[in-house]
């Protein structure tokens, strides 16, 4: 399991334009493995994540929209995406100028992967 | 701890409580210092269970002090039971003046991750307070009691009626 | 039940595929195992017959049915999409597929199938009459006073593509926005139609396009100012509404407390949808939903467009 889930991050952390990927516990919402950008806290991205991971799937179920495979968040300074469920979510945070077709298609991978 | 402290204590910290509440979305919360005395308290609806839970933490935060000495492994930084609906975090901070305890239990609409992180943020506000900024001089054996039953007084003060456990 | 072959037949069969998979004989034994209710059997003799005949169009046409009759709407697509890369010209294939997509919304899939098998077995009336299902919803006409709300006598049990077939009540199926409201003008792109005038109506310029299924404008409640949001014939958009609030609230306190700026959209991936949700101006929310499957950058365009025609509605214009 932890070698998937160090080729995981590094495949993803690879991608051009990621700052930060992270394997993340959904239920306890803390970090199970990370590759950090400079000055971001695994534990709070994790904690956030899965929090809002929590939530839009809540609602996302209490709409009878069925479950929830992947969410991203658009800023102003990127986007993160969250895919996955229990037990593990993946988390990548990227600029904005970053491929995001090819983010997609790694972190869907790496769900594949962790399943 | 004299009771006019007790009473600015629970004051100043009314806003840091709530603000930890509602960004960790726990559903009761405790702050007590090492000796058992509650400082803060939300979620709780009778004094009984307030120090009961508050003596227990002291309790649970001394010896697992102490099991962090005998083995090494140094300090701790959280303790955390994950129950079938429920989950409790005991996290101890220290502050200029003493060491404080909080006591979160949450439910499904948080995460262990989410405590932990609004705690630290807690914990930041709570030092940076000037209550909390300077060595306090010690306290009686004898005053002790009567500041541990001004604090439940304060903290049961008819305005917080009506809250949930 | 069945008036399929004696067992005497169905021995025979089972023993010419038992010596030779690749047989052809696999499709009338899986057809028979479908004819005695053994779903499970037909579906492994069909599998593994084509597993040695990828190229079997029965075979797919079979499995196609075989999975309908399992509720498995998607598989039979599946299965009618690889016929007609075979056969181009297969009725029963685009038959499926103009069913299917009629089912879903996506009107323009669903005309594309149904005008080629139309073509194909001109005057066929399952395909005639949902044709005329697609065009009112299409607003391409106005609705017949029969108001035939989609019997399903008309079409083989089998190939509904819906398990309970294309009804008319397609308004029934996810809804795209247009409303099933009988005297509706033609949705026009652009919003130059008089719907906009109904909140409810005010992305409708939107709905012609497939695979879009609806829009909603929210103020900083949750509550709904205009759009609508079908889901199974079912309007949904107020209880989408007041979910979709919280997840917002979340990604906008997620945003800030990573220090990341702030949040400009978030697009959801379910099982069963894909929506958007954008701020606007005063804590107002946009709220897109476009068919699984749709394609993300045509989601994010389809956003952008339905906050233009939100902040329209909010200015007055429509």
């Amino acid at each position: 399991m932890s070698d998937v889930v160090s080729a995981t991050l590094s495949r993803l952390s690879r991608v051009p334009g990621v700052r930060s990927a992270l394997i993340v516990d959904a239920e306890a919402g803390v970090p199970v493995a990370s590759e950090l950008g400079e000055g971001t806290s695994g534990e709070a991205v994790a904690a956030l994540t899965a929090s809002l991971f929590q939530r839009t799937e809540r609602a996302a179920r209490d709409a009878a929209l069925g479950e929830l495979g992947l969410l991203q968040l658009e800023t102003d300074e990127g986007y993160v995406v969250v895919a996955g469920g229990r037990p593990l979510l993946v988390v990548v945070i990227a600029d904005r100028d970053a491929q995001l077709g090819l983010i997609r298609l790694e972190t869907d991978r790496a769900v594949e992967a962790l399943r | 701890m004299r009771r006019g402290d007790m009473a600015r204590l629970n004051e100043v910290l009314r806003e840091p409580m709530r603000v930890f509440v509602r960004e960790s979305r726990a559903h009761i919360a405790l702050l007590v210092n090492a000796s058992g005395q509650v400082l803060a308290q939300h979620g709780f609806v009778g004094r009984y269970q307030v120090m009961n839970v508050a003596a227990l933490a002291a309790a649970a935060n001394a010896s697992a002090r102490v099991l962090a000495d005998l083995t090494g492994a140094g300090r701790w930084q959280y303790l955390h039971h994950a129950g079938r609906s429920r989950q409790l975090f005991l996290a101890p901070f220290s502050t200029p003046s003493e060491e404080l305890i909080l006591v979160a239990i949450f439910d499904e609409h948080s995460t262990l991750g989410l405590v932990e992180l609004f705690f630290q943020r807690f914990a930041d506000e709570v030092r940076r307070l000037p209550e909390f900024s300077e060595a306090l001089p010690p306290v009686s054996a004898a005053a002790f009691e009567g500041e541990l039953e001004a604090g439940l007084d304060r903290i049961f003060a008819p305005q917080q009626s009506g809250e949930e456990t | 039940m069945t008036s399929g072959p004696a067992i005497a037949d169905l021995q025979r069969l089972s023993e010419e595929v038992a010596r030779d998979p690749g047989s052809s004989s696999f499709l009338p034994l899986a057809e028979a195992y479908r004819r005695m209710g053994k779903t499970q059997a037909a579906l492994r003799v069909c599998l593994r017959g084509l597993e040695r005949s990828p190229g079997h169009v029965g075979g797919h046409l079979l499995l196609a049915r075989l999975y309908l009759e399992l509720g498995d709407r998607e598989r039979a697509a599946d299965e009618w999409a690889v016929v007609v890369r075979i056969d181009p010209d297969n009725f029963d294939a685009h038959r499926g597929l103009g069913f299917f997509h009629l089912e879903r919304g996506e009107l323009s899939a669903a005309r594309r199938h149904l005008e080629r098998a139309a073509r194909i077995r001109p005057g066929e009336p399952t395909v005639r009459e949902a044709l005329g299902v697609l065009r009112r919803r299409q607003g391409h006409e106005a609705p017949r006073a029969s108001g035939r709300a989609g019997t399903n006598a008309s079409v083989p049990a089998a190939d509904r593509a819906p398990a309970d077939g294309a009804r008319e009540a397609g308004a029934a199926t996810a809804g795209n926005g247009a409303s099933p409201r009988g005297s509706a003008p033609p949705a026009t792109p652009g919003g130059g139609g008089k719907a906009g005038r109904d909140p409810s109506r005010v992305f409708e310029p939107l709905g012609a396009e497939a695979p879009y299924l609806g829009g909603l404008l929210l103020d900083s409640k949750g509550l709904v100012l205009a759009g609508s949001f079908r889901t199974d014939g079912t309007e949904r958009g107020e209880m989408l509404g007041a979910v979709i609030g919280a997840a917002a609230e979340e990604a906008a306190r997620t945003a800030a407390l990573l220090s990341i700026g702030s949040w400009r959209g978030i697009l959801l991936e379910t099982d069963r949808a894909l929506l958007h949700v954008t701020p606007l101006e005063r804590d107002l929310l946009v709220l897109t939903a476009a068919a699984r499957g749709t394609p993300v950058g045509w989601m994010l365009r389809a956003a952008e467009r339905t906050a233009k025609l939100a902040r329209e509605f909010l200015e007055g214009e429509v």
